[in-house]
């Protein structure tokens, strides 16, 4: 099933599938390693809901969720 | 080979922040290094000197970027040095990838980018000592193979490995050998049909700058070499990007061409066998990560943080101040009175003076923030705020820049660099100077310790003294906040790119590389700031010091003029009404004046200009009497509470600092920003004055 990466729980993990979109900004997360075929897990969520930090097949990255939620992905 | 002025051979330092690339540049350059302005570029170049085997190099540090596509200045720089289009530096020789080796895969992306720059290159794989601790092995033999470039283990922060990466550096800079690495079959046909319609047309262009043009479209490249050949470059990149792109930007194959290959070495080359952090980190990282916990520790740490540099620089200050009031008092004992005596010991060692003094405090809060910054706390600390700093129409990244400029706004203008987004920056760089910066301090100081009482209030746990001091901390904050807010309401736009920031793990920062990145900073600090407070320091020390006097009759040696017959002091006399609604007479005018290119100089400007009044009571010695028992022409006192309150305002607000508008000209590109903030902000200054001390002389209260 395919769902958008912000809408993952904390400790969830899931593969990227693709993105709703490609635009500068999808440009800039796959050079930042987030590609199809990688594993993402949620680590954590700021205490105010947002950012979220990230674990990208094995370093950590925060985003919003308003970008988390271009990428999509397979739990 | 590219020879520079010394004809040193020019290496450059490349790499993904967090990899350790400063640590690396420090240790190899040691201490020889030099803040180096090229012209025509936004921002200062760090670069040195160092020794390998026989040869000495110049080496260049640009700073960290996760890819050649540039957004931000920083990439923008890091590339331009690549292509050798930065005035002044030849394109490098060679360059140093610098690679965290326990996190091959992301920064393998910008190394294989590096190695299509058809320059030699030896890749720095840092870290190797933490390898172990990860569970990771590199098989480094088939690592180099596959690059087809040498590949040297190192780790910076331990001196391991140096050595040989010197050995290798030197070898490589003989033998010239450049990689040649393809790893986008598409992207290369494309590249290679692109080479040769142009050359059919008689232009070459470098091939890395092609490249980054081609792949990035309406990047800094693209539109450098759109507007050098104009429609034929323009013509024939956007067949090209069509005929292979089918719809998909460049940038975006070449992202997954890259991965595709990285992933395919890898396989061969990195074997991960746990990731098992250290008990103790993990233990550290679950505590600032707790919502409640976590933001109690966060605001512990920015207390202590300000604590430490206000608790730990007032000896240290005074011990300056003390130190160039002794030396300008025996310099002029030495020369003697005069024009001369007065130019060094007020001028000159004055000048100096009004540099050093601040370097107390910036240097504890500049070694607070590389600790923070190498522990990786930083980067936590910038997603803490992220969310309120939003509030304000910035983003977390926003958070380092404005911390630094509560010592001063120089470095944290600088510090913007890091923020891609333009507006962002822009925001950031006009909020900035609200913030209470170390120069105002002294004037806070004087005024609330000779006007405030020092009542306790509320059962006699907080003094009212450090309340108006807090409150001044916080006048700065709102107002910085309210501004950021304005220009994003103004450059509202929906589709900005957000927030991306690498969460570094925790690492024990260590006393080599802070010490050495601490001297870096103070350098470059001192000579952006510096030069300008000390050449402002000897126009002031010009204008208070002329026209000669010629009827002077008591000294013959002192020509200098009584303050007001000066040409500062006739300045003064003719603007002064327009400051009489702020219940100024002419000789706070005058210091005010004075202090408009630096602000910190009222205090020696006040201190002058009751010195030098002749109807002064003798009795009274210090500064602060002096203030306290000036009156007007009217036997009103000057300094009344209303009026106290609006110069604190007015300095609290205004942009009195001639380093700052100069740092917001260079760092914007334009005069423009820089004259708006000058005028939003005295504006302020002027009219919260004005209001204050309406309101507070009227018989309203």
């Amino acid at each position: 099933m395919s769902l958008p990466l912000s809408e993952l729980a904390v400790g969830q993990s899931g593969v990227v599938l693709g993105f709703k979109y490609e635009d500068n900004m999808t440009d800039r997360l796959m050079q930042l390693g987030i590609i199809e075929g990688v594993e993402i897990k949620v680590i954590r969520v700021a205490p105010s809901g947002d950012p979220i930090e990230l674990n990208i097949a094995g370093y950590g990255l925060s985003m919003r969720k308003a970008d988390a939620e271009i990428v999509l992905v397979q739990l | 080979m590219n020879m520079n002025k010394n004809s040193r051979p020019v290496v450059v330092t490349i790499g993904n922040p967090n990899t350790g690339k400063s640590t690396l540049f420090n240790t190899l350059t040691g201490l020889r290094q030099q803040v180096s302005n090229f012209p025509g570029v936004t921002v200062e170049q760090v670069s040195g000197t160092a020794k390998v085997g026989h040869t000495e190099v110049t080496l260049v540090d640009v700073p960290g970027t996760y890819s050649l596509t540039a957004q931000s200045p920083d990439e923008i720089i890091a590339v331009d040095v690549l292509e050798g289009n930065i005035t002044g530096l030849p394109r490098p020789d060679l360059a140093i990838i610098v690679v965290d080796a326990t996190n091959l895969r992301r920064n393998l992306f910008l190394a294989t980018q590096v190695l299509e720059a058809e320059m030699p290159v030896v890749v720095a794989l840092n870290m190797v000592d933490r390898l172990e601790a990860c569970g990771i092995t590199i098989n480094v033999p088939e690592l180099e193979h596959e690059l087809g470039v040498k590949v040297v283990p190192v780790s910076a922060a331990k001196g391991i490995g140096i050595d040989e990466l010197r050995v290798e550096i030197e070898s490589s800079l003989i033998s010239k050998h450049a990689p040649s690495l393809k790893v986008s079959p598409k992207i290369e046909l494309a590249m290679a049909e692109l080479v040769n319609e142009l050359s059919a047309r008689n232009i070459s262009i470098n091939n890395i700058e092609l490249r980054r043009a081609f792949i990035d479209k309406d990047s800094h490249a693209d539109k450098r070499l759109t507007k050098r050949y104009g429609e034929l470059f323009t013509s024939e990149t956007l067949r090209l990007r069509n005929s292979i792109g089918n719809g998909r930007s460049i940038a975006a194959i070449e992202a997954r061409d890259r991965y595709s290959w990285i992933n395919s070495i890898l396989k061969n080359i990195e074997s991960i066998n746990s990731i098992q952090g250290s008990n103790v980190f993990r233990f550290i990282d679950r505590a600032f990560n707790h919502p409640l916990v976590g933001s109690l520790l966060f605001i512990l740490i920015m207390g202590a943080v300000f604590q430490a540099v206000f608790a730990w620089s007032g000896p240290l200050i005074d011990g300056i101040s003390d130190f160039t009031g002794w030396l300008s008092e025996r310099a002029e004992h030495i020369i003697g009175p005069g024009l001369l005596g007065s130019f060094v010991s007020n001028g000159v060692i004055g000048g100096v003076g009004s540099v050093i003094v601040f370097l107390p405090q910036i240097l504890i809060l500049f070694a607070f923030i590389i600790v923070l910054e190498d522990s990786g706390y930083i980067s936590r600390a910038a997603f803490l705020m992220d969310k309120l700093m939003r509030g304000m129409g910035l983003s977390g990244q926003s958070f380092i820049p404005m911390l630094s400029s509560f010592a001063c706004a120089v470095p944290g203008i600088m510090g913007t660099r890091i923020i891609a987004d333009k507006h962002d920056r822009l925001a950031t760089i006009l909020a900035a100077p609200f913030m209470t910066c170390a120069a105002r301090l002294p004037v806070y100081s004087l005024l609330i310790g000779a006007f405030i009482p020092n009542h306790h209030i509320f059962g006699g746990v907080i003094y009212l003294q450090g309340l108006v001091l807090l409150g001044l901390y916080l006048l700065g904050i709102i107002g910085g906040g309210l501004t950021a807010w304005l220009i994003s309401r103004i450059f509202w736009n929906r589709a900005k790119s957000g927030f991306l920031l690498e969460m570094p793990p925790y690492r024990l920062p260590s006393f080599r590389s802070v010490s050495l990145k601490l001297w870096s900073r103070a350098m470059t600090f001192l000579k952006r700031a510096g030069t300008v407070i000390f050449i402002i320091s000897l126009v002031i020390w010009l204008l208070a010091s002329f026209p000669q006097s010629t009827q002077n009759t008591e000294n013959i040696h002192d020509h200098t003029p009584p303050l007001s017959d000066s040409y500062l002091g006739k300045m003064s006399r003719t603007v002064a009404p327009i400051f009489t609604p702020l219940g100024w007479d002419w000789k706070v005018t005058a210091a005010v004046i004075a202090s408009f290119p630096a602000r910190e100089v009222v205090i020696a400007a006040l201190g002058t200009i009751y010195a030098l009044d002749t109807e002064a009571d003798e009795e009274l010695t210090t500064l602060s009497e002096k203030i306290q028992a000036e009156t007007h022409a009217d036997g009103r006192p000057v300094y009344t509470m209303p009026m106290v309150l609006g110069l604190l305002i007015f300095y609290a607000l205004c942009l009195q600092c001639m380093a700052t508008v100069a740092v917001i000209k260079k760092e914007t590109g334009s005069w423009g920003w820089a004259s708006f903030s000058w005028v939003y902000m005295t504006g302020l200054g002027y009219f919260g004055a004005l209001i204050i001390y309406q309101i507070g002389s009227s018989n309203l209260l």
